[in-house]
């Protein structure tokens, strides 16, 4: 019984985890994007 | 000259401080804090899930009140941390409704329940689901941006509803735990509160990184606009 309260308790973190990670990751791509791109105008200048 | 969020050393030692509180924290839910005999482990989703709430309710003032600046001034920093804010507090709002089903599911047997708290903390996410549409479909420019920020500060007055929604409601509508925080033993109340502060600190760092993106975002969209 104590296992399957623990395994709610995981459940809810991990998703937390999750969600805050995926949301820094994807901000952290579109920024690497627009620096490759902002670099890549720079060059042709 | 275009940066990385993360070239600033305080950028970078914030992430680090945060990470750290976050690991502090769950140390103490999980040694330090006692269990519930009811509820057990389950209980213990209330350390995530009540901060996740707070700083949805930080996010949609932040909201508000950058909304009336922007109609008051037209400065599109404004707008960028209206929209920035918008988009953090639709997210905790987010994790707020999906960590309270999987701590009802064991508890009540059921994981939703259309009581007063529930239904209006729903109807707040649904209110930014629209919020969202209109920037995403509403035609680019200043009439978007301004109905995006009277949007903002009519859909603050839902925050204080589901804040008194636990008491302004008949009690044989009520399903929701309401606590008295101050009544809580040492231990919880001390985990509970530094939770709150890392969540905190969380969302104005995330805050702070979204609008760095968006000023990345303007100052591209110029560069491409002279070329």
């Amino acid at each position: 019984m104590t296992y399957k309260y623990f395994a709610y308790f995981l459940s809810a973190f991990l998703v937390i985890f999750a969600v805050l990670f995926g949301w820094i990751y994807s901000i952290y791509r579109r920024e690497k994007e627009l620096l490759d791109e902002y670099r890549r105008l720079s060059s042709e200048d | 000259m275009m940066e990385s969020f993360y070239s600033k050393a305080g950028n970078r030692i914030m992430a680090i401080a945060i990470s750290v509180l976050w690991l502090v924290v769950l140390y103490l839910v999980l040694a330090v804090t006692r269990i519930d005999p009811d509820q057990q482990m389950a209980q213990k989703i209330f350390y995530y899930h009540v901060p996740s709430a707070w700083t949805a309710g930080i996010a949609f003032l932040a909201v508000a009140v950058s909304g009336g600046f922007y109609l008051f001034t037209q400065n599109e920093k404004w707008d960028h941390l209206g929209l920035a804010s918008a988009e953090l507090g639709t997210l905790f709002c987010a994790l707020v409704l999906i960590t309270g089903p999987i701590w009802a599911k064991p508890i009540w047997g059921e994981p939703w329940s259309w009581e007063p708290r529930l239904t209006t903390v729903l109807i707040m996410f649904l209110i930014y689901i629209g919020y969202f549409l209109l920037r995403q479909f509403g035609e680019i420019g200043e009439r978007t941006r301004r109905v995006s920020a009277v949007i903002g500060i009519a859909a603050f007055v839902n925050v204080p509803i589901i804040y008194v929604s636990v008491k302004f409601w008949s009690a044989e509508a009520q399903l929701h735990p309401q606590p008295g925080m101050s009544q809580q033993p040492a231990d919880v109340y001390w985990t509970f509160i530094l939770s709150l502060i890392t969540f905190t600190l969380l969302f104005v760092h995330l805050l702070r990184n979204r609008l760095h993106l968006l000023k990345l975002q303007s100052q591209m969209s110029r560069m491409r606009d002279d070329i």
